[in-house]
């Protein structure tokens, strides 16, 4: 297979899921498409040789959180209330759960979107995310407390 | 968060981002800033990068990034154009291997993160090597005990300790020296706490002695900001009060701005030992540690062995002990380790 040719493969199996986790994290669709276009940079510099599927997946999320951790560290203005404006458009039922995950700190929502909704471990986050399980699990704790105070218990 | 799943399910990718992202061409090799410089690139980058630190501290202090002084709610981080590539992934390698350091930690102010990079250090064994007596006390110097609340004021105050050094709670004690004029000159410091043991010892003008021969010629230390590292491990263990042996050991030593650093820590836990030590290097090397902020109130001539040494007088040679002048500082206890190839002690049992 020529590098392109493997390239669009991983583009065409990966690009909503990276996409999706690098919203989850950085809270703005701009910077989310920056983090998915560094990430495949980040792959053709190194083309790292993969055991198999899920490590070929985890690896990619592995650094789309990264590339994430490096826009966090660059932005220079307060997150919450810009964020929703720029997320793309949820409707009447997601709007408050949005807003309530928008306002958990991106370390938190990284924990959240990994784990319920990619279906990883604790521990198989903590490798992605490059945090202890223990830490992982005190931020899913943490995040599943405020969500649960800010949306009465429904999410 | 079934609302949450269904919400994501409906998030893709723009028609366009798919189109930059399938026609995507590997980036040109930019220069590593770590790499060796030519010497006018090396001066033109020293000038820009001590301009850039300057305007990067806050005004008040020339401390660590994020320290007590630190403005509150600005993102206060390193500047990401003078880091070395965070997260490098080696063609071939394994790039979800955690490394021995290399990684990072957060610092969280309410909704803003400070995320500080963290060295990779290259341990030595030093189980074989051999091991020397030193005296760390400068010749005349003025001594006093040194307290819990003079190593928070070293270490930059308490937030420092527990966000970079991860030293919250500890109860440290030791010897500080100063010169006749109360310019503190030494420190000896030490804490024993649960599944942990630390010493810290800083001297000005060099190196601080260490007991351990360095390693040989092959050995590469690790570099950060400039600075050679050298660390090593299996230096011995640690027996606890209540037998539990530490035997998770740990040497870091460097010179950091003409200021000599040596941290030894005895753990129960590898990942903590490592990730103490490295956070200790960078933030020493950073500037986060100040012997100048500790008062020589209290000092004496320094009358008494230090570590167990023989006291040097004026003339560099060995002298008895002269009349006690006080109480003295207390001694960093040096029972409770042992050292490989001395008597009673005992190999680790293998790993299951």
């Amino acid at each position: 297979m020529t590098p392109s040719n493997r390239l669009e493969e991983l583009v065409g199996k990966y690009e909503n899921t990276l996409y999706r986790a690098a919203l989850a994290i950085l809270g703005t669709a701009p910077e989310a498409e920056d983090a998915v276009q560094d990430t495949f940079l980040r792959y053709l510099q190194t083309r790292p040789k993969f055991r198999d599927e899920s490590h070929e997946k985890a690896w990619l999320l592995r650094v789309t959180a990264n590339c994430c951790k490096d826009v966090l560290r660059d932005r220079q203005r307060h997150p919450t209330v810009e964020l929703l404006d720029v997320y793309p458009a949820p409707n009447a039922e997601t709007g408050d759960l949005l807003e309530a995950v928008l306002e958990l700190p991106p370390d938190q929502r990284a924990a959240v979107h990994l784990f319920y909704y990619e279906g990883y471990s604790t521990g198989e986050i903590g490798r992605i995310l490059g945090r202890r399980p223990g830490t992982v699990r005190s931020d899913l704790s943490r995040a599943r407390e405020a969500l649960r105070r800010k949306l009465k218990g429904e999410f | 968060m079934k609302r949450y799943e269904r919400y994501m399910d409906g998030v893709k990718v723009s028609d366009v981002l798919h189109e930059k992202l399938t026609n995507l061409k590997a980036p040109e090799k930019r220069p590593n800033p770590w790499l060796k410089w030519g010497a006018l690139a090396a001066v033109v980058a020293l000038v820009i990068g001590v301009g850039a630190w300057a305007a990067s501290r806050p005004a008040s202090s020339g401390r660590f990034p994020g320290g007590p002084d630190a403005e509150l709610g600005t993102l206060t981080t390193t500047d990401p154009q003078s880091e070395p590539d965070p997260y490098p992934v080696e063609p071939g390698g394994d790039p979800l291997e955690t490394p021995r350091g290399g990684w990072g930690y957060e610092v969280w102010r309410d909704q803003v993160v400070e995320y500080i990079m963290l060295p990779a250090l290259n341990w030595a064994d030093a189980s074989t090597m051999e091991r020397l007596d030193y005296c760390l006390a400068p010749p005349g110097a003025d001594s006093r005990g040194a307290e819990a609340a003079d190593v928070t004021a070293l270490c930059g105050g308490e937030e420092a300790m527990r966000d970079h050094l991860l030293w919250d709670g500890m109860d440290w004690r030791g010897t500080l020296w100063f010169l006749e004029d109360g310019t503190p000159q030494a420190a000896s410091l030490y804490t024993v706490g649960e599944g942990l043991r630390l010493s810290l010892e800083i001297m000005k003008g060099g190196e601080v002695p260490s007991c351990v021969v360095c390693p040989d010629e092959a050995y590469e230390r690790a570099e950060w900001g400039g600075v050679a590292i050298t660390a090593l491990e299996n230096t011995g263990y640690c027996v606890q009060d209540d037998g539990t042996e530490l035997r998770e050991s740990r040497e870091v030593s460097f010179v950091a701005d003409g200021v000599g650093y040596k941290l030894c820590l005895y753990a129960a836990d590898a990942d903590r030992a490592d990730e103490l030590c490295a956070r200790f290097a960078r933030y020493a090397i950073d500037g986060g540690l100040d012997l100048d902020v500790l008062p020589a109130d209290g000092a004496v001539d320094n009358a008494h062995y230090s570590v167990g040494e023989p006291r040097w007088n004026d003339s560099g040679e060995a002298s008895s002990a002269l009349p006690d002048k006080g109480t003295p500082p207390p001694e960093m206890p040096t029972s409770d380790i042992i050292h490989p190839g001395e008597e009673g002690y005992v190999e680790p049992l293998p790993e299951p």
